[in-house]
C-alpha cells in the first residue's frame, strides 16, 4: 500500500491549502486597499479615541479670502482673533507633496481626526516663535516620508500667508524633549507624526520635519512710526 | 458735583480701558503674564515655569474674551506670589518633590488663581496633568507637547470584529440557502 501525497493528504488539501491562499489574497489585498483602509480605520478611531474635554463640533474662524491681499510685511496684534482650543484657523500646505490639510489651533485626538493640531504651547505664525504642528501619520501626514530637504510648507492664516523652507529631518523617541526647542527665538516650524509610516499599532517614534520661515507679515503689538 | 463728574470720567476710562484691552496684551495682562515668567532662586539654583506653560498662558491672555481689570490682576499675582512662597519654603526645584501638603496648597492657589476669571482646574489622575478649562475647553494644560498621531490597535480590533461578524452572517446565510451542505 503506498503512502499518500502531500496533495492527497486531506488535511492539505482541505486547512493548509485554503490557509496559504487565503493568506496570500490577504497580503495582495492589504497592498491594494491600504490607502482607504487608513482612512477607514481613522475613522473607526472616532469612536474609540478618548476625545477628551473637546466635542466633535469644533469651530472655524479660517476664510477663504483674496490672497492677494493678505501680501503685507506687518500685520497689527490688534487685527488678529486669536483662536481657541480647537478652532480650525489656518491651512496648511505643501504642494511638493500634495499635501492640503486644515490647520486647527490644539490637538487632541478629536481635532485629528478632522486635521493637522498645533500645540498650544506654541506660537501662531507671525509671532517669531516656534510653531508645533502634529498630524496622523495614515492621514494629512503620511506624505511627510518623501519630504526633501528645500520644500516649501505654507500656512495661510486670516490675516497673512506665511512660506517656510524645510532644513531638515529627524526621527526621535516622543519622550526626547531635545526633538523639539519651542523657547528659540527663532520662527522654526516643527511638523511630526508618529514613525515607522503605516505602521498599525502605537509606536513612541516620532518623525520631526523642520522649516524655517522665509516670508509672511510679522506680528506687532503698536503701529509703527 | 466734583465727585459726581470725577466717578463719571472714572467711569468713562473704565470703560475705554477695558475695550482697549480687547487687543492683545495691555497692563494687567502683562503684569500677570510677567509674574508668571518671574525666575526664583531655590536652593541656589534658578527656577522658573516651563516655558511651555508660559506661552500657553500668554496665548489665552491676547484673546479678545479675556479682559482683566485691575482688581483681578492683583488677586492672581497675590496667588501666584503664595505658590511661589511654597516652592521657596520647601527649598525644592521640581514639583514632584514637593510633599503632598505643599503640592495640595499649591493646587489651591492655582484655583484661587483661575477662579478669578472664571477659569477650572480639571486634575487628570491617570496622566497626573492638570488642565485649566474656560467653559469647558481647554486654555492651558500639562499634557505632553507631542500627541499620538499613528493608529491605535482599538480601531483595528474594531474592524477584525466587524470582518468576523460578516462572516459569520456570511456563513449563517448560506447554511440557510443550502448552499453548504448540511
Amino acid at each position: 500500500m503506498s503512502k499518500p501525497s502531500f496533495l492527497g493528504n486531506g488535511v492539505a488539501v482541505y486547512f493548509y491549502l485554503p490557509l496559504l491562499l487565503c493568506a496570500a489574497g490577504y497580503i495582495v489585498l492589504m497592498a491594494a486597499v491600504f490607502p482607504l483602509l487608513s482612512n477607514a480605520l481613522s475613522s473607526l478611531g472616532l469612536f474609540t479615541s478618548d476625545g477628551a474635554f473637546i466635542t466633535p463640533e469644533t469651530k472655524a474662524i479660517f476664510e477663504q479670502k483674496d490672497y492677494g491681499a493678505l501680501n503685507v510685511e506687518i500685520v497689527y496684534e490688534k487685527d488678529i482673533v486669536m483662536p481657541t482650543y480647537g478652532t480650525h484657523y489656518a491651512r496648511l500646505t505643501i504642494p511638493s507633496l500634495s499635501v492640503a490639510v486644515d490647520l486647527y489651533y490644539g490637538d487632541s485626538s478629536a481635532v485629528l481626526k478632522k486635521g493637522v493640531g498645533q500645540y498650544i504651547g506654541s506660537s501662531l505664525p507671525g509671532y517669531g516663535r516656534p510653531l508645533l504642528v502634529g498630524g496622523h501619520n495614515n492621514g494629512a501626514f503620511g506624505g511627510l516620508q518623501h519630504v526633501k530637504t528645500g520644500d516649501i510648507v505654507t500656512i495661510t492664516t486670516n490675516y497673512g500667508i506665511y512660506s517656510y523652507r524645510v532644513t531638515g529631518v529627524k526621527i526621535a523617541d516622543c519622550f526626547d524633549k531635545s526633538a523639539y526647542n519651542l523657547q528659540q527665538e527663532k520662527e522654526q516650524l516643527i511638523l511630526y507624526t508618529c514613525y515607522p509610516f503605516n505602521t498599525l499599532g502605537l509606536t513612541d517614534k516620532r518623525f520631526f520635519v523642520y522649516a524655517d520661515k522665509v516670508s509672511g507679515p510679522r506680528i506687532v503689538s503698536e503701529p509703527l512710526e | 458735583m466734583k465727585k459726581v463728574i470725577a466717578t463719571v470720567i472714572c467711569m468713562v476710562l473704565g470703560a475705554v480701558s477695558l475695550t482697549a484691552s480687547a487687543a492683545g496684551l495691555d497692563v494687567n495682562k502683562n503684569r500677570v503674564l510677567n509674574r508668571l515668567k518671574t525666575e526664583i532662586s531655590v536652593a541656589g539654583k534658578s527656577v522658573s515655569l516651563p516655558g511651555e506653560l508660559i506661552t500657553q498662558a500668554e496665548n489665552f491672555l491676547k484673546r479678545d474674551d479675556v479682559v482683566i481689570t485691575a482688581k483681578q490682576a492683583d488677586k492672581i499675582i497675590s496667588h501666584i506670589n503664595s505658590a511661589i512662597n511654597i516652592v521657596k519654603e520647601a527649598g525644592v526645584t521640581r514639583i514632584s518633590e514637593l510633599n503632598m501638603q505643599d503640592k495640595t496648597a499649591i493646587l489651591d492657589n492655582i484655583r484661587a488663581a483661575a477662579g478669578v476669571l472664571g477659569l477650572k482646574v480639571s486634575i487628570n489622575s491617570t496622566d497626573k496633568t492638570i488642565t485649566v478649562l474656560k467653559d469647558n475647553v481647554p486654555v492651558a494644560t500639562t499634557e505632553a507637547a507631542l500627541k499620538i498621531t499613528g493608529t491605535g490597535i482599538s480601531a483595528i480590533l474594531v474592524m477584525v470584529g466587524v470582518c468576523v461578524a460578516l462572516i459569520i452572517g456570511c456563513f449563517a446565510v448560506s447554511w440557510k440557502v443550502r448552499l453548504i451542505a448540511k
